[in-house]
């Protein structure tokens, strides 16, 4: 895959571009910025390499460097550039190999000005293709056998670490898992895979991990099924590695009426297994891409593109029947592959119906889209080498809700799993609430969803006041109705998954049912102990005893219940209910520790002489008890109180 | 069955003074007479007016009226509803056995009569504004007392009734939140649906009107509609019962016909004092209960009746099964703990005026006599307006009576054991409030 062009290019037609520009850009489009690179030609080959992402481009001796990742350009002189195979810098970009022959390849280091080379083993055959695996590692891919080198640039000395014996038609190769995979025998559908550790001391770093054979349609007569490096790619999804084969139907073969792509899962644990088959439903050319952990598959024909996602699935769902249930739903982590652990094959469909990348403009005038001259790379790298164009393919997070027919919990799933799946997932909720467009059960299941995904940081309970139910609660024209259920719902899920909920929820429902008056379901609410205990509620339900008169009960039922006893009296205290302060702290057997001024303040304060008579009349008990003598200690800080009974009921 | 032994309802009578204008016309003021003997025209008017002129010769004493005078052989109690209109029950003790009526719980008795009526027909003077003439003012009301007499059980008056208490179902806050989870999405979804009450086993759940409404609905549901179901259709319960279907109680039998459902006058949310008037529907299936109060302002088609009914067979089976399940023995989340017998020779019963719930083991066996009961309405009526009370009482068969009021809340209890000290009934009782009250503010000994 590192030469760009066939001379099938040049025979090309251009097709003119009559398709109305898109205005805005749609789901899938491809970068603003693309590398601009000269035009292959057969004087001008092109080349690009997937591991460092780079297009080389040549003109005569001389070799332009563009770089997709960073989009810088350097050029350099290279002899005998006309006669390159491959071309590809080491990771650290210290050597530049080139391959000018089928038995060699040819090392550059560009610091010191030296070459020196390799060549491929006897017997091992035509070199394929090679590719560095790390730390200035490389590996051959020769028609007869893998060889793996480690090549010290300084010494100009290349050292053989491992080789193995192996018929190669072909190979791919995965930059980000360095993992190899070639195929081997007349059909090629048996895979080695291989697999480049990081190096550790003392230990060979490539691994050569079980066999697997690819399934391939029937042979015919005239035609034996074969399978073929165009057929293949290497995706990764979440981190981890897949295998992709396209598989179409063979001429005159009934049975096979469309293509469909498997995929197998590559771990260096255990055996390679196909694990899903994504059902294509049309044949024609294809190519594939990944975009956000979703899988784009590109139809030539149609000129449109399939997205699939295997972390996803739609269930049915029922209109009428709620979702009732006492018991969490079921915790998962991101990814949530919706893959089986017991060998079976899970089909997917596209998720969606296939749409049309959105339209580009090169120098003001359309490009023609999915051309024959694209070549598409891992990930989402495609190059149009016909007017030398390098893009990357993007996804609009923000689209997708547009595009999607599903149900809005399915939605949500599907976007949990992009990678800024935040601002998507909270417009989407605003817009639900705001336009109050679903029901409040589909806006529950919502809730259920967001909270059990296993990730503390996933969508806080902030977040969602800030972004989904602020916004709604700050208009005044919405029904405090839903607002109302609407919060329950949330405190329901929040509930359910044993989360610990903030208290400006409670402090948000207790507002909006005292305003609305509904004070007997707030009563309710507190009794079934659906809002949780806390001070700061507690303290809410007692300053409510003006617009609500049992709310100071339920507030100190509250504060009983967090053993608050000193909050208790100083509520009864606080409403001049001495006497009932006074005998909770002495059904606490706080008899002899309570603060004398404190109950004798409160007991003036209520403007009752007969409280006071009473409370005074209580603590001279007490002094007289503990002390043998009716007076007050200076340090208690009666005087005051002393003064006042004296002038009231001296006579007595 | 009525016993001679047993105190008679003797009269109920409804006037309206402002409505005799002219001497000599003072029938007109009769707007429903209920006697138990035959009585004349001439005997109604002067009972009228003996009840007319008690309420106006007290009122100069006081600024509350008269509520109920004691006579040698008779008990009546008075209630003004509103302006004008005075409701008079009057009750006859037997010359032998009982010979004791509580006022607090006579009068509790009009009480509701009269907010039942008000909740099926709207205030008496809403109605007598609306209807043609007198006449057929007077055959509504005969048309709602008239049978509704018969329900009154002047006898078994007891404790209970004056407070007109709810019981609610003791659920975790999980159970109770998908209980709400269902109320508020088919609210949401049936947006003529104003207001919903659910139910489990005659216990309440949720409510989503006040407190009074609440009260008055619960009181109907629960002495009148549910046993007026069991007695006409109880051979067909019993013969559908393996298919377990929902039913309406009230509300659309058959889609075809005309959607039959009461219309009720509610406080709730009322404005500028206009009822909102809503039709009432009340489902069952299995043990759950629900009522949904469907807007009366609004008309609802039969497609929408329809789809509400598919709703509701398709997600009450599930949420009875989730409450069944979790009513479990232990289950306690009210803030009152269940009860556990701390000791069999105590019977209680608590209520909370906020929130009237109440919990009662008055009647486990062996239960509380009615000279018991008699005395706990007395010490309840004397309690009444107090904000904390502790009352202990030792009757003259030698059984402690304990009645403490806290707050909102009341604890009646009754400690059966003869011949105890008063030290160890208020330890008893210590522990029983203990108990009860792990959860809630109560004020202790």
């Amino acid at each position: 895959t590192t030469l760009l062009y066939t001379i099938k290019f040049e025979q090309c037609e251009i097709v003119c571009v009559t398709c109305a520009m898109a205005s805005s850009t749609g789901l899938l489009y491809l970068s603003e910025n693309p590398i601009k690179f000269p035009p292959v030609t057969r004087t001008t080959p092109v080349f690009y390499d997937e591991t460092n992402q780079e297009i080389f481009a040549l003109d005569g001796d001389v070799v332009t460097v563009y770089s997709a990742k960073d989009g810088s350009e350097h050029s350099l002189t290279i002899d005998n550039a006309v006669n390159i195979i491959s071309i590809k810098y080491s990771v650290d970009h210290s050597l530049l190999a080139v391959q000018r022959s089928n038995q060699s390849v040819d090392f550059l280091n560009l610091q010191e000005q030296t070459e020196f080379s390799q060549n491929s083993r006897k017997g091992s055959g035509n070199i394929i293709g090679f590719n560095w695996t790390c730390q200035n590692q490389i590996v051959f891919i020769n028609h007869n056998g893998i060889e793996f080198y480690q090549v010290n640039g300084k010494q100009g000395k290349v050292r053989s670490i491992k080789a193995y014996s192996i018929n190669v038609n072909w190979f791919v190769y995965s930059p980000q898992f360095c993992v190899l995979v070639v195929s081997s025998t007349l059909s090629g559908n048996v895979l080695h895979p291989f697999y480049f550790k990081t190096p550790q001391q003392g230990s060979t770093n490539i691994n050569r991990l079980p066999k697997f054979q690819v399934e391939l349609p029937p042979s015919t007569p005239t035609q034996r099924s074969q399978l073929h490096e165009r057929q293949v790619s290497l995706l990764t999804l979440h981190g981890k590695l897949f295998l992709a084969v396209t598989k179409s139907p063979q001429h005159g073969q009934e049975s096979y009426k469309t293509t469909e792509i498997g995929l197998y899962v590559l771990t260096t644990e255990s055996n390679v297994n196909k694990v899903a088959t994504l059902q294509l439903g049309i044949t024609g050319r294809f190519a594939v891409n990944c975009v956000d952990n979703m899988i784009v598959v590109h139809h030539q024909n149609s000129k449109t593109s399939m997205l699939f996602d295997i972390c996803w699935s739609s269930p049915a769902e029922s209109n009428s029947v709620l979702n009732l249930t006492t018991t969490r739903t079921p915790a998962f982590k991101i990814p949530n592959f919706n893959l089986k652990q017991d060998g079976s094959i899970t089909t997917f469909r596209p998720i969606m119906q296939p749409m049309a990348i959105t339209q580009f403009l090169h120098d003001g005038a359309p490009c023609e889209l999915y051309s024959s001259s694209w070549v598409v790379f891992q990930p989402g790298i495609i190059i149009d080498a016909k007017i030398g164009l390098l893009w990357e393919l993007k996804m609009s997070v923000g689209k997708l809700s547009q595009h999607m027919v599903c149900s809005k919990p399915a939605l949500i799933r599907l976007l949990l799993h992009r990678r800024s799946y935040k601002n998507t997932i909270f417009c989407t909720l605003r817009s639900l609430v705001m336009t109050q467009s679903s029901k409040l059960s589909v806006l529950g299941d919502i809730f259920d969803i967001l909270n059990s995904v296993i990730d503390d940081v996933l969508v806080t309970q902030d977040e969602m006041l800030e972004e989904v139910f602020n916004p709604l609660l700050c208009r005044d024209e919405v029904d405090p109705n839903y607002k109302i259920s609407l919060i329950t719902e949330y405190i329901r899920s929040l509930r359910l998954h044993k989360l610990r909920i903030s208290y400006f929820f409670y402090e948000i429902i207790v507002g909006l049912l005292v305003r609305c008056n509904q004070l007997f379901r707030l009563h309710q609410l507190v009794q079934f102990q659906v809002l949780g205990d806390s001070a700061p509620l507690a303290c809410l339900l007692l300053s409510l005893e003006k617009s609500y008169q049992p709310a100071f009960l339920l507030g100190i039922d509250m504060l009983k219940r967090l053993k608050d006893t000193a909050g208790i009296t100083d509520a009864l205290l606080k409403k001049h209910d001495v006497t009932s302060a006074l005998q909770y702290a002495c059904s606490l057997n706080q008899e002899d520790s309570m603060e004398s001024a404190k109950f004798l303040q409160s007991a003036v304060d209520s403007g009752d002489n007969v409280l006071f008579y009473t409370t005074y009349q209580f603590f001279v008990a007490r002094n007289e008890r503990l002390r043998k003598s009716p007076e007050f200690l200076p340090d208690e800080g009666v005087g005051e109180f002393v003064t006042l009974y004296k002038a009231l009921f001296s006579e007595l | 069955m009525e016993k001679s032994s047993d105190p008679l309802l003797h009269n109920l009578i409804l006037f309206n003074p402002t409505l005799c204008t002219k001497e000599g016309q003072e029938q007109e003021k009769i707007l429903f007479y209920f006697a138990r003997d035959e009585t004349s025209e001439d005997a109604m008017v002067r009972q009228v007016g003996l009840c007319e002129g008690m309420i106006n010769f007290t009122q100069r004493f006081s600024n509350n009226t008269c509520e109920a005078l004691e006579t040698k052989n008779t008990r009546q109690v008075y209630y003004g509803p509103e302006p004008d209109f005075w409701m008079v029950l009057t009750v006859r003790l037997p010359e032998k056995g009982c010979k004791f009526v509580s006022n607090l719980t006579l009068r509790a008795t009009l009480i509701t009569s009269y907010n039942l009526f008000k909740l099926f027909y709207g205030p008496f003077s809403v109605l007598m504004s609306k209807v043609e003439d007198i006449a057929t003012f007077r055959s509504k009301l005969k048309k709602f007392f008239g049978p509704y007499r018969t329900t009154l059980k002047i006898g078994e008056n007891g404790i209970l009734d004056h407070v007109c208490g709810v019981q609610y179902l003791p659920i975790d806050p999980n159970t109770y939140l998908c209980c709400q989870r269902f109320l508020n999405s088919l609210r949401d979804q049936f947006s003529p649906v104003l207001y919903t009450v659910l139910l489990f086993k005659e216990k309440l759940i949720y409510s989503g009107l006040n407190k009074h409404d609440t009260q008055v609905l619960y009181y109907y549901l629960i002495n009148i509609l549910f046993p007026a179901h069991l007695e006409t259709s109880g051979m067909e319960v019993i013969s559908k019962s393996l298919q377990t279907l929902g039913r309406y109680l009230n509300g659309p039998d058959n889609f075809d016909d005309n959607i039959k459902a009461s219309r009720l006058h509610l406080t709730t949310d009322s404005k500028d004092n206009q009822l909102t008037q809503v039709f009432l529907l009340v489902y069952n299936n299995q043990d759950t209960t629900i009522c949904l109060m469907i807007d009366a302002t609004k008309s609802c088609t039969k497609t929408f009746y329809k789809t509400l009914n598919s709703c509701l067979t398709a997600n009450i089976p599930t949420l009875d099964h989730i409450v069944s399940k979790q009513v479990a023995p232990k289950a306690s989340s009210s803030s009152v703990a269940q009860y556990t017998p701390v000791n069999d020779n105590i019977r209680y019963l608590l209520y909370n005026y906020d929130n009237l719930a109440y919990i009662s083991t008055l009647h486990c066996q062996p239960s509380v006599s009615a000279t018991f009961t008699r005395i706990m309405c007395d010490i309840a009526a004397d309690i009444r307006d107090k904000r904390d009370a502790d009352i202990v009482v030792k009757t003259g068969s030698d059984i402690w009576i304990s009645a403490r009021k806290s707050k909102s809340r009341v604890l009646f209890a009754v400690v059966l054991q003869k011949s105890i000290h008063y030290i160890s009934v208020v330890e008893d009782i210590r522990k029983l409030s203990l108990h009860l009250f792990n959860k809630a503010y109560f004020s202790e000994c």
